[in-house]
């Protein structure tokens, strides 16, 4: 419930319900709700940070394309998210990854704490493959924006190949789900979403000269392409809440790729990303400083409008669109 | 004023809670698969914040010729459905259900009936998109 504060020069201070109507003024807190998320998709080539044994894989059929460190080091291997914003409560880590004879235990950090909840991915037999496995249980006191760390850092006693570290770790998907109920509501907009992600089959709109390719290879399994003629535009319905964003697209640069425009509601061009350059797959490329002034749904349009000199064409190729806050 | 999510991705294989089903890796699909129930009343359940409102409700998913048709709920009564029935299966397909009303809760999708013409009551989805429309 939404809480009017009021004190100072007053006969009178405490708390009163929203909508009570009295004929006093003050400072009024806020009469606005804001709910936090209780479940968060984290998505490991989109990590802040990331210890050098992991790459993409490059073999193994899989939903998406999972993310797999090479197992070369000492313990320690890890992806990381910062700015996830939870709230007071329980909460449990599942991932898609791989487990088998030679894999490791994840273990779950958060805000720079041990969690104490483990992932054990040590599997013999018939269970070896890509599953989805899930952590313990464990408690986060307070609202908090801090960093999900995952680290593979220790083994089961039974793992046997990959001598001498048997730590290998596979990741194709993170969640992180709330498991209690109530304690959602936050204060600000600082308590809704840093990381907002725009899985391109939720495409809302297009131009003609646009159509998907699926291939394992490809990062998150699919790949929106333009026929590369000048104007042509996808549109996505992304909720953004207020702050300044950057929005990162993997895509496929070349030689022939334009300028993705981004606009907002049909406005003005509120960032460019420019995907000319030699060629590389897959490449992330980022555009800065979009600013959004409210929390709301938006139409989210990328256009390929413009393009660099050298450019032959207007083409874009994308597998995915993720916004940041980053204030 | 309450600020919360207005377009959610839901993930059928992260469902908090679900019965039944598992990952089915195939490239005839975007993202590689889905996820896959067979029996009646299977289902799959997120507990979202959501922005109060009207929704559209899309499940990106595969049609067969033995799907059930998906009831979904919002903590209460079934506010829609959704058929994955087609004589002539295809991938890649998005069924939706209009102008539903949605607040924070429970969202649950559960087999329980099937086309007349169904011989099972499958479902294969890759995700669930819920998009707001209007108040």
């Amino acid at each position: 419930m939404a809480i009017i504060k009021f004190s100072g020069g007053y006969p009178i201070s405490g708390t009163i319900a929203a909508g009570y109507g009295y004929p006093i003024s003050g400072e009024v807190a806020s009469a606005d709700t804001y709910l936090m998320a209780r479940q968060h998709i984290l998505w490991p080539y989109m990590a802040t940070a990331r210890s050098a044994e992991f790459a993409l894989g490059t073999t193994d059929a899989v939903l998406f394309r999972n993310m797999m460190s090479k197992g070369t080091g000492a313990a320690g291997h890890y992806i990381e998210w910062d700015d996830l914003v939870l709230s007071p409560g329980d909460y449990k880590i599942e991932i898609l990854g791989y487990n088998g004879d030679g894999y490791g235990i994840w273990h779950v950090s958060y805000d720079g704490a041990d969690t104490g909840a483990r992932i054990d991915t040590f599997a013999t037999g018939g269970s070896a493959g890509y599953n989805k496995l899930q952590s313990d249980t464990f408690t986060v006191a307070t609202k908090t924006r801090g960093t999900l760390r995952m680290t593979v850092d220790s083994a089961n006693a039974g793992s046997t190949t990959y001598a001498p570290t048997n730590k290998y770790g596979d990741m194709v998907v993170c969640s992180i789900s709330k498991t209690s109920t109530g304690d959602d509501e936050g204060e600000s907009a600082d308590d809704l979403p840093w990381i907002v992600d725009v899985d391109i089959n939720t495409l809302s709109a297009s131009s003609a000269g646009w159509a998907y390719a699926v291939h394992q290879l490809y990062y998150r399994g699919t790949t929106i392409y333009s026929d590369g003629v000048q104007g042509r535009w996808v549109e996505f319905q992304v909720w953004l809440p207020a702050g300044t964003w950057q929005l990162t697209q993997v895509c496929y640069r070349s030689t022939a790729q334009g300028i993705a425009s981004i606009t907002l509601d049909g406005g003005s061009v509120v960032g460019t990303i420019d995907n000319y350059g030699a060629a590389v797959y897959p490449i992330k490329l980022t555009a800065t400083g979009i600013v959004v002034p409210t929390t709301k749904l938006y139409t989210v349009r990328i256009a390929a409008d413009t393009k660099h000199a050298s450019s032959s064409g207007y083409g874009l190729e994308i597998d995915n669109l993720e916004f940041r806050r980053t204030a | 004023m309450i600020y919360a999510p207005e377009a959610v991705t839901l993930y059928p294989w992260f469902a908090p809670t679900k019965t039944g089903g598992a990952l089915v890796i195939t490239t005839s699909q975007r993202c590689n698969g889905y996820w896959q129930t067979s029996s009646q009343s299977d289902s799959k359940a997120w507990t979202e914040s959501l922005r109060p409102g009207t929704y559209t409700v899309s499940d990106f998913c595969a049609t067969t010729s033995d799907a059930g048709i998906s009831h979904l709920s919002n903590g209460g009564a079934d506010l829609g459905t959704v058929d994955h029935y087609a004589a002539s299966p295809a991938f890649n397909a998005t069924k939706n259900i209009t102008g539903v009303a949605l607040t924070s809760g429970s969202i649950e999708l559960a087999a329980d009936t099937k086309h007349a013409s169904s011989s099972g009551y499958k479902i294969s989805s890759t995700f669930v998109r819920l998009t707001r429309t209007g108040e």
